[in-house]
């Protein structure tokens, strides 16, 4: 009399593999155990079994009479005309493109670095260079003293000959 | 023998891997022995995953390009028949993802050539007079078994040839398919049990 025997998914799944004889010992005895109290699962059991002997109707194929042949000739020609892709330098080649790629990312990464800071981060000497055309000019800007006067010198033309003139007089004087 | 490699390395008790040491050295007639002993078990393996008895023996042909290419740098960490079977489920899939792109009409193994692929069961029925009803009935048995595996995804697929009819072991399927032989067990359990559900009407 069969008794009634719980087979979980867990079990179930040991199946087969109690079938290839791949289950530790400890396994085997637990399914043989299910498998003597259970019909259920020794049916099922049967059924994988019968089902995978099935598997002896497919046909085993054989290779044509000439594939020997035909593949000793095409290694031999792979032979005269070598695959790029065996020889020593692309494999070495290949090994380092993860180093290479590294080296090449890094000087990227520092070329565009140092793009970005030269061309929008302003340094102190830029700001010397280019503040340089009036710093050349500097002691004759300093006698101007404030900008008011330059723009009313540059928008007032009488104002400009007036100074011409008064310039003029001084040095006659002289 | 072969004494640049440690002698405490398990894998130079493969008859297989000696062969291919000695390809290394560049022994050519090892080169054709490992041909000889490996050409019907790939074709056999490239026909049931691809179905196509010219392109099983095209993928053969580059897996074994691809052994004697890579003989120079050989060190045996592995049984060959690993290497090997694993060199065929990448040209396996690589040519199932090329089939799926170029949305290839599959040929049927008889419409093949003269110098073709051919089944043992062609070849024993040339031989043998069987009476043509029961060829019909296992004709047809194979056909349901055939589509069975059909149905199978191609990792199931695959651990179910290599375990039917090469015989690894669970550890040897996984070195091959580089999974884990948990992962192995779980999908040869998938694998049978939907066998076992498609097959049942079948089973006398």
């Amino acid at each position: 009399m069969s008794k009634l025997v719980r087979i979980t998914p867990e079990i179930r799944s040991d199946f087969v593999a109690y079938l290839d004889g791949e289950l530790d010992e400890q396994s085997a005895e637990r399914i043989e155990s299910v498998i003597a109290q259970s019909n259920v699962a020794r049916n099922d059991v049967e059924l994988l079994a019968q089902t995978y002997e099935l598997l002896d109707v497919l046909p085993q194929y054989e290779a044509s009479a000439e594939f020997t042949e035909q593949t000793i000739a095409s290694v031999r020609l792979s032979e005269l005309k070598p695959d790029v892709r065996e020889a020593e330098w692309y494999r070495q080649l290949k090994q380092s493109l993860p180093l290479l790629a590294l080296m090449l990312a890094l000087i990227g990464i520092v070329a565009v670095c140092y793009l970005v800071t030269n061309r929008w981060v302003t340094t102190e000497a830029d700001r010397l260079v280019q503040d340089l055309p009036v710093i050349e000019q500097l002691d004759l800007y300093s006698e101007v003293e404030t900008i008011e006067f330059l723009e009313r010198m540059v928008n007032d033309g009488k104002l400009l000959e007036e100074m011409k003139s008064q310039a003029e007089d001084a040095g006659g004087r002289r | 023998m072969v004494t640049t490699t440690s002698l405490e390395n398990p894998y130079l008790r493969d008859p297989d891997v000696q062969l291919m040491l000695r390809v290394r050295e560049g022994q050519e007639e090892a080169f054709g022995e490992l041909v000889g002993r490996y050409q019907n078990r790939l074709v056999s393996l490239f026909m049931h995953l691809v179905g196509d008895a010219a392109v099983a023996e095209d993928l053969t042909q580059e897996a074994f390009l691809r052994i004697y290419r890579a003989r120079n740098g050989y060190e045996p960490t592995a049984k060959f028949s690993t290497w090997i079977f694993r060199i065929a489920q990448n040209l396996a899939s690589n040519s199932r993802r090329t089939k799926g792109r170029r949305k290839e009409v599959q040929l049927k193994t008889t419409e093949s050539g003269p110098n073709s692929v051919r089944p043992h069961e062609q070849l024993l029925k040339e031989k043998s007079a069987l009476m043509p009803a029961r060829l019909a009935d296992r004709g047809e048995l194979q056909e349901h078994v055939r589509l069975a595996i059909e149905e199978l995804n191609d990792r199931q697929k695959l651990a179910l040839l290599l375990h039917r009819f090469e015989e690894m072991s669970y550890d040897d399927i996984a070195e091959t398919m580089e999974l884990s032989p948990s992962a192995v067990k779980s999908l040869l359990s998938r694998a049978r049990e939907s066998l076992r559900t498609k097959l049942e009407p079948y089973m006398k």
